[in-house]
């Protein structure tokens, strides 16, 4: 990740894939289009998203998928998670309807916090209805837990887990591709081959011997410090099928690769 | 709604929990003074009365209480450690006078956390022989468990224990520690968990229960906590049912009538679906963390269905959700005048002291003198272990502990 100016970090995803976080102008996107990315993204709320002709000028510029972050379907539920305050969920929706308008392509990230877990499995009928392309549960990082305190915000995993688990099933059900990111692959059962790719973290004394060791990235140092591992359990080897099963999934599976997380989880309690 | 009164028996226990939150006081109860208190309940229209301590058993007259109680149309149950009903004659004289259920208390199954928890050796026997002979003679085992530093990871192993061992047993207690009161109250470093130390093995308890058909209730445990089985929080049933609780406590604080279940709320709790019919967080004491407090964002009156129909709540008979909606609206702006009214200052002593309450036991010479040989006993004991004993102000009286919720 490199950040090219104050207002944005450009992420070159993949040979001719761009993404832009922050409120790039129009002629910014241009000239990334004229140096030769193929696909520029937005990562986030940009203003311009907030009118329909704002988002085809986007558009026009250049722009082809947007990344946002909705962690709920009632604005309350999403506004206490976003930390940004009441509109905040009106905004994202309107963006979303927007961009997808304007014929960019959406994808959404959602925390998983002990607030939104009970209620993630209600997202993906919500965002096929507003015709995202994908999604991503991701749990957050205790680093990126600003604010709030670990206690009220960061799951504790084999409780939280199932709710997501179950919540990318009815996205399976629902044709919508899915992902999660941030969670042991022990705890993801079946789902494991959802779990996108990350740096390796911490790992609790079960984990030792686990064959799914290196594909996975573990647990944060503090939760692991706190809660003893005592969830976390050797899997089983075994192969697993290639979760990427095409060009199409592969390419919405890229367009997460800036974490949001990070951008949630900022109010005080 | 259909409400259960406690009167505890005794204040004397032949345990000495690091915790107990109800030690040894100079009160005592004759069979007068306890035949008062249970016309008392029957004078409200109460469903049934709990026989509590203290450790109830000890109390020499308690069958013939209990057979009074049940003649004058209540259903009687008893909390106890134990101890007694190990032996089948006891048990079998309680099933007599008409006990209907025994709350067997037990914190852990790992017989070394047991005996840490009890003070005292060779409990764990005797309470699993408690619970057999109360099933062979026809009473209704349940188990109460306080959750506490020390079992708070194995709370489902417990329940696995039961479940093997003891498979007629139907119905489970959870009580999270009140560390308000007694040796609780001066022990708080030892035993008073944070929520997130139990929420993972209380989780695992419950969808073990659940699943294998038996009932539960969990008290002082906030709705965030509960995560599916909302529905089992008792301070959640006496909210959504509008139920309240009379405890006699054989102390200073003598007769305490509860009708408001709300302790404490973060900030968050604002936005919380499930505040209106959430205990929050057990504010006595002031030992738990108002900042592992989350909102949760599901639907309330599912939770509040599952309540009113419950079939094996014989307590309350089930109305339409709308009529339920109608009644608890009034009843939510009633406590939000209240509660305006009151501000910062608590629930006061007369608002928690129903007037007209009968004295709750006496305070004898001769109880004045074991109280005394008893503390005596027990300060060697705390020495022993290692804990701190209870301050000798709350069992003798003082206005601070005026008021106490139980």
């Amino acid at each position: 990740m490199t950040r090219v100016t104050d207002s944005e970090t450009l992420v070159v995803r993949y040979s001719g894939e761009v993404s832009l976080r922050g409120e790039p102008s129009l002629e910014e996107v241009s000239r990334l289009r004229g140096e030769g990315f193929g696909r520029v993204g937005l990562c986030g709320l940009h203003p311009l998203l907030a009118t329909r002709a704002g988002a085809e000028s986007l558009a026009g510029a250049g722009v082809t998928d947007v990344h946002l972050a909705l962690h709920g379907t009632a604005a309350r539920e999403h506004e206490y998670v976003e930390g940004e305050g009441e509109g905040s969920f009106a905004a994202t929706a309107a963006a979303v309807s927007h961009a997808r308008a304007a014929g960019m392509t959406v994808v959404v990230s959602s925390a998983l916090t002990r607030s939104t877990a009970r209620s993630l499995g209600a997202l993906p009928r919500w965002l096929v209805a507003q015709g995202a392309s994908g999604w991503l549960v991701e749990v957050p990082r205790v680093g990126e837990v600003r604010g709030k305190g670990f206690d009220a915000v960061y799951p504790r995993l084999a409780l939280a887990l199932p709710y997501a688990l179950h919540a990318l099933e009815a996205a399976r059900r629902m044709a919508l591709l899915a992902w999660v990111r941030g969670a042991p692959r022990c705890l993801l059962g079946p789902y494991a081959p959802r779990a996108l790719a990350e740096a390796p973290r911490a790992y609790g004394f079960r984990c030792e011997g686990c064959p799914t060791r290196g594909r996975c990235g573990g647990v944060d140092a503090a939760y692991l410090a706190r809660f003893a591992g005592d969830e976390l359990s050797p899997g089983r080897p075994r192969t697993e099928p290639d979760p990427m099963v095409g060009l199409r999934e592969a390419a919405i599976a890229r367009m997460f690769a800036v974490p949001f997380a990070d951008a949630a989880l900022t109010e005080e309690a | 709604m259909a409400n259960i009164g406690y009167i505890q028996v005794v204040r004397h226990c032949n345990h000495f929990c690091g915790f107990c939150s109800n030690p040894t006081t100079p009160y005592v109860h004759t069979f007068e003074t306890m035949k008062v208190l249970v016309d008392d309940f029957v004078a409200r229209r109460y469903f049934g009365v709990i026989l509590t301590g203290g450790e109830p058993s000890l109390h020499p007259e308690l069958p013939r209480i209990a057979r009074y109680a049940t003649d004058q149309g209540l259903h009687v149950r008893m909390i106890t450690n134990g101890w007694r009903m190990a032996d089948a004659g006891f048990a079998q004289e309680m099933a007599e006078a008409g006990l209907k259920i025994v709350h067997v208390s037990v914190y852990s199954v790992r017989p070394a956390v047991e005996e840490r928890l009890r003070g005292t050796s060779g409990t764990l026997e005797k309470a699993f022989a408690a619970v057999e002979n109360a099933h062979r003679h026809g009473v209704e085992v349940n188990i109460n468990c306080v959750i506490n530093k020390l079992n708070a990871d194995h709370l489902d192993e417990n329940i696995r224990h039961w479940l093997t061992h003891h498979p007629h047993i139907g119905h489970f207690v959870w009580n999270n520690l009140d560390p308000s009161m007694g040796r609780a109250e001066v022990n708080q470093a030892e035993f008073t968990p944070r929520l997130a130390d139990f929420e993972l093995s209380l989780h695992r308890a419950m969808r073990l229960l659940h699943q294998s058909g038996r009932t539960f209730r969990v008290e002082k445990v906030p709705l965030c906590y509960m995560a599916d089985f909302a529905w089992a929080s008792t301070e959640t049933r006496k909210i959504v049912k509008g139920e309240e609780r009379i405890v006699h406590f054989l102390d200073a604080k003598q007769t305490v009538r509860q009708t408001d279940w709300e302790h404490r709320y973060a900030r968050s709790c604002d936005v919380c679906s499930l505040r209106t019919i959430c205990g929050g967080l057990f504010d006595r004491g002031d030992a738990y963390d108002p900042a592992e407090l989350y909102p949760v964002f599901v639907e309330r009156d599912a939770i509040v269905e599952s309540i009113l129909r419950d079939p094996r709540d014989p307590s309350f008979a089930f109305r339409s959700l709308e009529a339920w909606r109608e009644d608890f609206e009034l009843r939510i702006a009633e406590a939000r005048t209240r509660h305006a009214q009151r501000g910062t200052t608590g629930v006061s002593a007369a608002e928690m002291s129903p007037s007209g309450a009968p004295a709750v036991g006496q305070v004898t010479e001769q109880g004045m003198r074991l109280f005394e040989a008893k503390r005596l006993v027990e300060g060697r004991k705390a020495e022993r272990l290692g804990i701190t004993l209870e301050r000798p102000d709350v069992a003798l009286g003082s206005p601070e502990n005026q008021g106490q919720k139980p």
